[in-house]
């Protein structure tokens, strides 16, 4: 087990402790400021895995009414809806963990950005050979930075929230809360029935408050982190689904890569693709439509395909 | 799935994930060192309490409970500072910033210095105003207490068994270490996590500081007209005690000078992060030798006849021959050790992190052979009450 611990150290923790503490160092001792910048660019590298993320689980929501009709049509066979529903995501190029992969790649990364800061801030005065344990001790500079300063704005990073003055012990908790809650929503994907709906009304307002909770049991530097990134991951969650403007077409690209959906209802075939192609057209620039069009040729083909495979 | 179970995994998922990324780290372990004093050991414990126990025996005479819990304002936590002894009341600093004095006999609370309480006091959970470095006397009539927001504050005893407060200096940042004394001038030394070492004179005011440009958390040294410590940028230094000037440095090192030093003939013994022990020429610094511990030293080691005695942090003990730096004896505690080893006559007491004070005998061969080992938990159902404490070597 050590040489787990010892590949996570290396290739985790240390880089990013020690990122930390020079992001600290440069941006005049403010390790604040340091928290801040590093949650972003943490976010931006994984920019592509959210968008990825983001795609995928649009995807699946998409397939969910098919899903269902296959359950409902071979309720008594499990190994028939099995089959058919993994002919359904091979059909249509989606991977059932397709969702999973990005967040379990951003796992890894934010634990590690959680224990840094935990290492970079110690709690307790022992707790700073930890430190030592985790820096670049050849780096002059770092050794001379420490021990943090763990001041910012009205915040000390290193206290614990509910042990700090009522003003930090209120507030945090609340742009946590808050800022979880809008994360939720822009990334819930939109649900298909009365239950899925129910559950995700419950979880948006359930989270938020399970996190707020949990601030006050942790320092500010930890509560400050999830708050940047909370407010990073609704901004991108914003510009990936076309809800505010951006000037990378984000939205147009995630509609261009998203797969084609066919659902099948008993008569007739229809693309979802078609309707989301319409509920964009609403939103997208003239590029976006010449490459929808372009995109159209493809749907119809794979349309061809999809009915082919009905008949057989 | 039902929505119950959901709510339930997120619940169970979202604690599993905070409880493994964080562990117990807001749990401090404390680094007080045991105090002998007349037979009697005292140790300030990881659970915020003082407790007198027979030198020889081991036996428990007396313990003051929740030294920082009165009135339930205060929660019991890790002690840092060493108890000390004056007249007939042992005296410790709490992690709440308050000195608190006790009756050496019975343990009965006597002595509370409320103008330190008041002064140094800022919050529980931080470790901003805790009083780490020891309190030590000076001219036996006065204390000098550092604290861990910078202050260094001086107070007399007075006839009523009172302190009361005469002057304090404040540097920068944080002062960890135990200020030292010269007996010559009467100025008193102390590093701060600033990088400054400061000499103040007994009104508070500064002689001297030479500034370092790294924190300074082991506790300087003085021989004669020099002293000597550590930082954390992995350099040694020599100064003079008159002016503050450099003397020499050693710059060698490849990690933080986190312990105490220890001089024994004209040898500086300098413990090191990076698991060695450096042994330096007083006059020039230059190194003679260094032993490889192989795990970080971040406790204060001692000289016993012709042993060198101390602690890895990981818990072994080590007794080395100063002259031919051979292995003479070890032994395997196995648990965090953090305190600097307290010395009396040809025995060691350590107090270790699971809670627990360890006394040793050192043999003539250099072996350690245990005394006793007394864990210290409260209340008496603790589970670690049950443990095998046989002798660990």
């Amino acid at each position: 087990m050590e040489i787990f611990a010892d590949i996570w150290n290396l290739v985790f923790i240390r880089p990013m402790v020690n990122s930390l503490i020079i992001l600290y160092i440069f941006l005049g001792s403010s390790f604040g400021l340091s928290i801040i910048s590093f949650t972003v660019f943490i976010r931006l590298i994984m920019f592509p895995l959210s968008m990825r993320q983001t795609k995928q689980m649009k995807a699946m929501s998409l397939i969910q009414p098919k899903i269902k009709a296959i359950q409902e049509k071979y309720k008594n066979d499990r190994q028939r809806i099995s089959k058919e529903t993994m002919s359904i995501y091979k059909q249509q190029g989606i991977n059932p963990v397709g969702c999973l992969g990005p967040l379990i790649i951003q796992m890894p990364i934010f634990i590690g950005l959680y224990q840094a800061l935990y290492i970079t801030l110690p709690s307790s005065p022992e707790n700073l050979t930890q430190l030592y344990d985790s820096i670049y001790g050849f780096i002059p500079i770092i050794n001379q930075a420490i021990p943090i300063d763990g001041n910012f704005l009205w915040l000390n990073l290193e206290t614990i929230v509910g042990s700090s003055d009522l003003y930090t012990k209120i507030s945090l908790p609340i742009l946590v809360a808050a800022s979880t809650f809008l994360m939720q929503k822009t990334t819930a994907t939109p649900a298909m029935d009365d239950r899925q709906k129910s559950t995700n009304r419950m979880m948006l307002w359930f989270m938020p408050l399970l996190l707020g909770y949990f601030t006050l049991s942790f320092p500010s530097g930890l509560a400050l982190y999830w708050l940047i990134s909370n407010v990073i991951g609704t901004i991108i969650q914003l510009l990936i689904t076309g809800k505010i403007q951006n000037p990378f077409n984000l939205n147009s690209k995630l509609i261009d890569e998203a797969p084609d959906i066919i659902i099948e209802n008993e008569n007739k075939n229809t693309t979802i693709q078609e309707k989301d192609q319409d509920e964009s057209s609403r939103n997208v620039s003239k590029n976006n439509r010449r490459s929808n069009r372009h995109r159209s040729g493809r749907t119809k083909r794979k349309q061809g395909r999809g009915g082919n495979q009905s008949n057989k | 799935m039902t929505l119950f179970n959901k709510l339930l995994f997120t619940c169970l998922f979202i604690s599993i994930f905070l409880i493994s990324c964080t562990g117990n780290r807001f749990q401090g372990s404390g680094w007080s060192s045991p105090l002998v004093d007349n037979n009697e050991v005292f140790i300030a414990t990881i659970d915020g309490e003082l407790i007198s126990i027979d030198l020889t025996s081991g036996k428990e005479k007396w313990r003051a409970t929740s030294l920082d819990d009165q009135n339930g304002k205060y929660t019991s936590k890790a002690i840092y500072s060493k108890p000390f002894v004056f007249d007939e009341k042992v005296f410790i600093g709490t992690p709440a910033g308050r000195v608190l004095g006790f009756n050496r006999l019975s343990g009965l609370d006597e002595v509370s210095l409320q103008d330190i309480e008041e002064k140094i006091l800022m919050s529980e959970e931080s470790y901003g105003p805790i009083i780490v470095g020891n309190i030590i006397l000076l001219n036996r009539n006065k204390i000098i207490v550092p604290s861990s927001n910078g202050e260094i504050s001086i107070f007399s005893y007075n006839e009523s068994e009172m302190f009361e407060p005469t002057c304090n200096f404040k540097a920068k940042d944080a002062i960890w270490t135990t200020p030292i004394i010269d007996p010559n001038s009467n100025q008193i030394i102390f590093g701060s996590m600033d990088g400054n070492l400061y000499s103040i004179d007994e009104e508070c005011k500064l002689n001297w500081q030479y500034n370092t440009e790294s924190s300074i958390v082991g506790t300087p040294i003085l021989d004669k007209n020099e002293v000597y410590f550590g930082t954390l940028n992995r350099t040694f230094y020599s100064l003079n005690i008159s002016t503050g000037e450099l003397i020499w440095k050693f710059d060698n090192a490849k990690g933080w000078f986190w312990a105490s030093p220890i001089m024994d003939s004209n040898i500086i013994y300098a413990p090191n992060l990076d698991g060695s022990i450096y042994a330096l020429r007083k006059n020039n610094g230059q190194i003679m030798w260094k032993y490889d511990g192989k795990d970080p030293i971040v406790s204060s080691p001692v000289v016993i006849n012709d042993f060198l005695i101390f602690v890895t942090k990981n818990g072994e003990l080590q007794v080395i021959h100063k002259e031919s730096k051979r292995k003479l004896g070890n032994c395997d505690i196995d648990h965090k050790i953090y305190s600097a080893i307290e010395n009396y006559d040809d025995m060691i007491f350590i107090q270790v992190s699971d809670g627990s004070v360890r006394g040793y005998k050192i043999k003539k061969n250099g072996n350690p052979d245990e005394l006793w080992a007394k864990p210290f938990f409260t209340p008496e159902d603790d589970d670690r009450n049950n443990e095998d404490w046989d002798p660990s070597c």
